[in-house]
């Protein structure tokens, strides 16, 4: 076996080897952490068969029931778990439904961004010259303005020229879109480092000799070398989205009201918050923060268990 | 490069932009409200953006920059308490745990960082409403409170009720910046604490709050000012949400009415306007680089063939 596919399979060989099963094993942060985040992906997946009620049929709700607080308190239901919101809407389907359309929004977005990012970072190192220059200088410029910065002044234009009941049709995707093309240039970066690392080295000449095409090159002799830093970018990012999915979302530009989301949930329970019924706010606030830190620390422990430098360190 | 040749480079690029800029919120500007354009053409869109004028609000019948130019003391004041927020407990905190990095209040510091990250801002406000002004009704929650007339600037800091509106809103955005630059301030300490001028030092004696001060610090300023450049976006994306949280009367919640009422010459003029503090700002921070570590300036001697970055 020659050193690309060795290095370029090591992900999966050490996952067969079980090396990153048992330092999971070993750590009980990144264990418990990914369990919880296991069983947000299952509520998320099985959103619509697993909670009580459909929070988009308006049938199933009544103003009657409205502002109960969760079922251990002494005027809740039990029919309402976690209380209900200001219309009488069952807390606990809508923060499933909302989770579910966060990792929605999460995984799509995300898998834009590493097709882009991938592209454009191994098009940078192997070629150079000008397109590395551009692609750079836009990563340069894309960094310092901000994805957020981006999506709230793309999407609160697109807003205002479509008008509210347009613009809440197309939500979903434009919130893709936008967020999917907008942060790319981290795994662009990382790309284009590991391909100036790996261009000039032997292997990739004995390629060229042979006379494979760049692009056959870039993408199965050096892409599966950098599999290990995009696979941590990737999962750090879809926290990132998340977040910004709900920040726009609380705005009142990301999802519409048809589409139970976190942060507008948290955003319409602001206002009754204010008059004290504190668990409309803190319920789908618990649930965004648990998936958020969740992933954030899978992903710290994925980049410190996937560290070339801690290869075959046996915990 | 000379500092001429790049103080020249600096301003081509900047016109550049701001000239890109406003083309781009003409496209805007005809997107949000179609009637306006056809009444003048983008050259004459140009002209007029380039004298100063930014055009009228729909909404208000009084010229936009003068519109922007009176909400900006508030978001100028926000920035500044949070700012001052931050760094009074960022410096503590990063020296304490680059100090003593293994002790059990260090560990559990970055632990709570971690959780800050995974926070977002408009829940830590929700929260800190919740409780210091629902439950125990100590602050206001909307609003600026009284502001004092200095000249043209409407300032809040000169009255009691105006620290007490800017105390929830300040918190709220330092708290959510504070994780990012605690993590970079300990890993920066940390660095410099183990490289051989430190240990050179503490070998010949020097006192240790010394060797933290001056040589922990003085080097960890240039990648904290640069970080603070770099999430200048950020900042203004968190202040924007938080100011239609607490509904300060800045010029984040400004473009979210002007975006609400469709009020696109607003919307526009905001566009250039925070351009072009972006620009300051970013010309700001490379100067500051540039005086505290002059290799990296573009106007270093031995910066002449790879400036522009």
């Amino acid at each position: 076996m020659n050193a690309a596919q060795y290095h370029g399979h090591h992900v999966w060989r050490r996952f067969r080897r079980q090396q990153l099963w048992r330092q999971l094993k070993a750590n009980k942060v990144a264990m418990l952490s990914s369990c919880v985040l296991l069983l947000l992906l299952l509520i998320g997946l099985l959103a619509p068969w697993l909670s009580p009620f459909d929070p988009a049929d308006l049938t199933q709700q009544s103003i009657m029931d409205a502002e109960l607080p969760p079922a251990w308190y002494g005027q809740g239901d039990s029919r309402y778990l976690l209380g209900t919101d200001g219309l009488g809407r069952d807390l606990l389907s809508s923060v499933m439904h909302g989770i579910r359309t966060s990792l929605w929004v999460g995984f799509w977005a995300v898998l834009l961004q590493l097709c882009l990012g991938t592209i454009l970072g191994l098009c940078a190192g192997y070629f150079g010259g000008w397109a590395d220059r551009i692609v750079m200088r836009l990563a340069d410029l894309q960094l310092t303005f901000s994805s957020l910065m981006l999506a709230i002044l793309v999407l609160a234009i697109t807003r205002a020229a479509m008008g509210p009941q347009e613009y809440h049709l197309w939500s979903p995707w434009l919130l893709v879109l936008v967020l999917g093309l907008a942060d790319w240039p981290q795994y662009a970066r990382t790309l284009r480092a590991s391909v100036l690392n790996e261009k000039h080295k032997d292997y990739v000449a004995a390629a060229q000799v042979l006379g494979f095409s760049s692009r056959h090159i870039m993408v199965l002799h050096i892409l599966p070398n950098t599999l290990s830093p995009l696979l941590v970018i990737a999962t750090l990012q879809v926290a990132h989205v998340i977040l910004a999915e709900a920040a726009l979302s609380f705005l009142g530009i990301g999802m519409a009201y048809g589409n139970p989301s976190l942060g507008g949930m948290i955003g319409s329970g602001f206002e009754y918050m204010l008059s004290g019924l504190w668990w409309i706010t803190l319920v789908p606030g618990l649930a965004l923060v648990l998936l958020l830190l969740s992933i954030n620390l899978v992903a710290d422990w994925l980049r410190d268990a996937l560290d070339p430098k801690n290869i075959g360190q046996r915990p | 490069m000379s500092l001429g040749a790049s103080l020249l480079h600096r301003l081509a690029m900047s016109g550049l932009i701001l000239l890109l800029v406003a083309m781009l919120s003409y496209w805007v500007l005809g997107l949000i409200s179609p009637n306006q354009p056809s009444e003048f053409g983008l050259a004459q869109y140009l002209l007029q953006v380039s004298s100063g004028n930014l055009g009228q609000s729909q909404f208000y019948h009084r010229p936009n920059l003068q519109v922007i130019l009176q909400a900006l003391p508030a978001t100028f004041e926000l920035a500044l308490i949070t700012c001052a927020l931050v760094i009074a407990a960022v410096l503590p905190l990063g020296l304490y745990t680059a100090i003593a990095p293994q002790h059990k209040l260090a560990r559990s510091i970055m632990a709570v960082s971690l959780l800050g990250i995974s926070l977002p801002v408009f829940l830590t406000g929700s929260l800190m409403v919740y409780f210091f002004a629902v439950e125990l009704n100590w602050l206001p929650t909307f609003g600026r409170g009284e502001t004092v007339a200095i000249g043209p600037w409407q300032s809040g800091l000169l009255s009691v009720s105006g620290w007490q509106h800017i105390m929830l809103p300040a918190i709220t955005l330092s708290l959510a910046l504070l994780p990012l630059f605690l993590r970079l301030l300990r890993a920066e300490l940390l660095q410099v604490m183990h490289s051989n001028p430190v240990r050179l030092a503490q070998a010949m004696g020097v006192s240790p709050w010394r060797i933290w001060l001056s040589y922990g610090l003085r080097n960890a300023t240039l990648p904290m000012i640069t970080m603070a450049g770099l999430q200048f976006g950020t900042l203004v994306a968190y202040t924007i949400v938080a100011e239609s949280l607490f509904q300060w009367p800045g010029a984040g919640s400004l473009f979210m009415q002007a975006i609400n009422r469709g009020d696109g010459p607003l919307v526009a003029a905001y566009l250039i306007i925070v351009a072009a503090i972006f620009l300051l700002i970013s010309a700001f921070t490379d100067l500051a680089c540039g005086l505290l570590n002059p290799h990296l300036a573009p106007w270093h001697a031995s910066n002449g063939n790879t400036h522009g970055s």
